[in-house]
């Protein structure tokens, strides 16, 4: 049976409220830690603006996908929005004891993508990467946004080293999130909606989120393509 | 000091349990793993056992059978601290009697003092209490 557009939007909604359960948690027991004089206030306010950047970066997708928002193409420069995430996500990084990569070419050609979904799409996506390799309990968890030139435009996402992230645990994922608590069990003990969000934010701009490398990492990404336009400039 | 042996994949939630712990009068090993929670109770032994069930590979129901399977480990009181509502996971009550679970929390509906006083007082029962 196909699955109707509705019901899409239902499982990214019920993902997106057991997601927002975790950062709600941290801040409730990061402020009760606090009365007893432990409490990383730091850390709670890093955690809340990020649950509320998810639940925007999740409502973009759904205006878009209702036709209440329109998600007009322009030709974008990948490695400034690649930066302004990188900062953006810093702190959460920190907070989980990550640390925050960007890895680009100096010559890539422009794209031709909606600037603030792809913001948003990049942020979600490095949200739930930070959740996912913090999991890990490897010394080192390096996140890395990354944009490479390829074929048919430049691919663009975030990598990180996790083990068993393949395509098929991903499709796998898609196909549970929103009915399973963990849909991505082989890699994750938690909801991990940020992919998910950023998977349905780059199908409303008719793009493909998909497993892929970037030097030794694994990750997920898209490929954007080039602004015909501006590279004849 | 009683041991704590903190089952949390979630490194800030575990920063803050153990802080809490910590200041409660507990001695802390935090593990983020069914994995490395098995081999911290066997170089260890700690006296009671936190756990969160959603972990990514072995999940917190596997390490339980694990943990119950030795049995110098069977009588260490374990408590659940968990994201998932008891209703949500859908495990008979037989089950957790036969897996010697000594409390559940929720943890959206759990204070730091609630899962504190439960942790006292499974050692009042099973163990030794701080």
């Amino acid at each position: 049976m196909i699955e109707g557009n509705n019901d899409k939007s239902a499982r990214l909604f019920i993902a997106l409220a057991e997601n927002l359960k975790l950062p709600l948690v941290q801040i409730a027991h990061g402020a009760e830690a606090g009365k007893i004089g432990q409490g990383a206030f730091e850390t709670i306010e890093t955690v809340a603006k990020h649950a509320l950047q998810l639940a925007d970066n999740y409502l973009m997708g759904l205006r878009a996908a209702s036709g209440q928002l329109k998600l007009s193409l322009e030709p974008v420069s990948v490695s400034s929005v690649i930066y302004a995430v990188a900062n953006d996500l810093e702190q959460l990084a920190k907070s989980y004891k990550c640390t925050i990569e960007v890895d680009y070419g100096y010559h890539l050609t422009p794209v031709m993508v909606n600037r603030s979904a792809l913001k948003a799409a990049l942020a979600s996506l490095g949200q739930g990467f930070i959740e996912l390799a913090a999991q890990s309990e490897k010394p080192a968890k390096i996140i890395t946004l990354a944009a490479h030139g390829a074929l048919h435009g430049v691919v663009a996402g975030v990598f990180a080293d996790i083990d068993g992230l393949s395509k098929e645990v991903f499709s796998r994922g898609q196909a549970l999130y929103g009915k399973a608590k963990t849909p991505l069990s082989q890699v994750s003990g938690e909801n991990s909606a940020g992919i998910f969000i950023a998977d349905s934010l780059f199908e409303q701009m008719d793009l493909k989120l998909r497993t892929a490398r970037h030097n030794n990492q694994t990750g997920l990404a898209a490929t954007l393509l080039p602004s015909r336009q501006l590279s004849l400039v | 000091m009683n041991k704590i042996l903190l089952v949390e994949p979630n490194k800030i939630l575990s920063k803050t349990y153990g802080l809490a712990f910590e200041a409660a009068g507990f001695k802390v090993k935090i593990c983020q793993s069914a994995h490395s929670a098995i081999m911290a109770t066997d170089q260890q032994f700690p006296d009671i056992v936190i756990l969160e069930l959603n972990m990514a590979g072995h999940n917190g129901v596997e390490f339980l059978y694990e943990l119950r399977s030795y049995p110098e480990w069977q009588q260490i009181p374990v408590i659940i601290n968990t994201m998932t509502s008891k209703e949500a996971l859908n495990i008979s009550e037989s089950v957790w009697e036969d897996l010697k679970i000594y409390d559940f929390h929720y943890k959206p509906q759990t204070t730091l003092s609630d899962l504190i006083k439960s942790a006292r007082l499974a050692l009042a029962v099973h163990g030794t209490p701080t």
